[in-house]
């Protein structure tokens, strides 16, 4: 498999980084609810305060940085130029905060005209956003390269599963909105299934077929189970899903398949990771290394057969969300919004200007202590579902973790204009 | 007669060895061709490559590297 890209479609660095540099800011505003309400947060993941977190990093935070990777990534790895109402997708980064925030505020102070306004503004985000990604992935004149076909599978297997999950979470935000009735219990497990199993795990595994071999120097992903995961993933993800609307007990061997297939696909990532030839870890391996075992035990603690206790379900969301999820996704950042800023800036600056290395723009010792902080949050968090005394340090810590890599990501940013108006670099 | 700069980056993580190439670039001025071995083909360095008036030509090696030669034009 060659791992080929193209860029001669890259889109204007403003569209992505402005998904990438926002994305940070949600993380901590979820750790500030657990700071505020404490032990609520981990109590249950029915707690309005727990919905509110949730939702700040599912959509805030993750969303938000994957619809501006897929944004960038979209002409680059998959080799498929931006189509449809491209304008749109630039923007939609506007409504997608301002709905997340309005939808944790609503969650918090539990009033329907709050989840009214939340759901509209997400609604008229993913619009937009859907406007352009749909044709995109699914243009005629323009095929994905067979090299990176399973990636472009898997792109439009996750944005099919982000239709769905929004379909669902629109049908129960109407309803807290005081419109018609709903099967609760049963939407609101596969609207949380679409999106974690359908939108999320798609779209960093097929993402990951193409960045671990990258930018962590590793032997290219094995052609047979890269083709295979994702349609295995998501064939489960369909029996599970109907097995819980049908309240059929069979749905926890589609839960222990799913499970074992992603215990299969971190295997593999771990063994590339571990057993390169390199002996230098590059950056953000930490986070991969991480991602991969958290996965693996969320998989595990949601599939394996018992009572599922509220302890229990909410240490499988923390596993999920913030040990797998979102160690993933901060890997990413710290690489690629750098490289994108030293890119661009070779690219736009006169050959004679000196530009900042990449090294300099986010040091490696930066994103060494910015890792401890993650992790340091991730275990806090897990605790606090044992332990609730330790909800509030967790909630601080993983603030503080999501506002470092916030600044982290600004300050490149900052430098790039300063090189671009003439400043020293 | 042109004297030839030899660069191994392969097993380099991304974007490294674009980093790299740049910076022998500079060092050299223009004076020497360089050859880089790389284990895929630079595509993202191209548009930089040509903004900064070199020609290159890559070619796939029979071990799996891709050889780039870099030269400035004349």
């Amino acid at each position: 498999m060659r791992r080929a890209l193209d860029y001669d479609h890259m889109p204007a660095p403003a569209t992505p980084l402005a998904y990438l540099l926002a994305a940070p800011w949600f993380g901590a505003a979820a750790g500030l609810v657990a700071v505020w309400h404490g032990p609520d947060v981990f109590a249950s993941r029915w707690h309005p305060a727990a919905l509110a977190g949730v939702h700040l990093v599912t959509l805030g935070m993750l969303t938000m940085t994957m619809a501006g990777s897929l944004l960038q990534m979209l002409p680059a790895v998959a080799g498929l130029p931006l189509a449809g109402a491209v304008g749109g997708a630039r923007r939609a980064w506007m409504p997608l905060g301002a709905g997340a925030a309005l939808l944790a505020a609503a969650f918090l102070d539990g009033r329907a005209p709050l989840f009214a306004l939340g759901a509209g503004l997400l609604a008229g985000a993913f619009v937009l956003l859907l406007a352009c990604l749909i044709p995109t992935l699914w243009q005629r004149r323009r095929r994905a390269p067979a090299a990176v076909a399973h990636v472009a599978f898997g792109m439009r297997a996750a944005c099919a599963a982000l239709v769905a999950c929004i379909a669902a979470g629109l049908a129960l935000a109407a309803w807290l909105a005081g419109g018609p009735a709903v099967p609760v219990p049963a939407l609101v497990d596969v609207h949380a299934a679409l999106g974690l199993a359908g939108w999320v795990v798609p779209l960093v595994l097929a993402v990951s077929f193409q960045v671990i071999p990258m930018f962590q120097a590793t032997d290219p992903f094995p052609a047979r189970p890269a083709r295979a995961l994702v349609p295995l993933v998501l064939l489960a993800l369909a029996g599970w899903s109907a097995g819980r609307w049908l309240d059929a007990g069979w749905r926890m061997s589609a839960a222990l398949a799913g499970a074992a297939l992603v215990t299969l696909y971190a295997g593999i990532a771990a063994a590339l990771l571990l057993r390169r030839a390199r002996s230098r870890a590059a950056a953000g391996t930490g986070y991969w290394l991480l991602a991969l075992a958290s996965l693996v035990a969320a998989a595990w603690l949601f599939a394996w057969p018992g009572a599922m206790s509220d302890a229990r379900a909410v240490a499988v969301g923390v596993c999920f969300l913030l040990g797998f999820a979102l160690s993933a996704v901060n890997g990413m950042l710290v690489r690629i919004v750098p490289f994108l800023v030293w890119y661009h800036l070779r690219e736009r600056t006169a050959p004679d200007v000196r530009v900042p290395k990449i090294a300099d723009l986010v040091g490696p010792a930066r994103t060494r202590a910015q890792c401890r902080w993650h992790v340091a949050a991730v275990i806090a968090c897990l605790g606090a579902c044992l332990w609730p005394a330790l909800a509030r340090p967790a909630g601080a810590l993983l603030a503080v973790a999501c506002v470092r890599l916030g600044l982290d990501l600004a300050r490149p940013v900052l430098r790039y204009r300063h090189v671009l108006r003439g400043g020293t670099p | 007669m042109t004297t030839t700069t030899l660069l191994d980056l392969r097993a380099l993580p991304a974007p490294e060895p674009m980093e790299r190439v740049l910076d022998t670039l500079d060092r050299l001025h223009g004076y020497a061709e360089l050859h880089v071995l790389l284990d895929r083909e630079p595509h993202p360095l191209y548009p930089i490559l040509a903004r900064m008036g070199y020609a290159w030509r890559a070619e796939w090696r029979p071990d799996g590297a891709c050889l780039v030669a870099i030269a400035r034009t004349a």
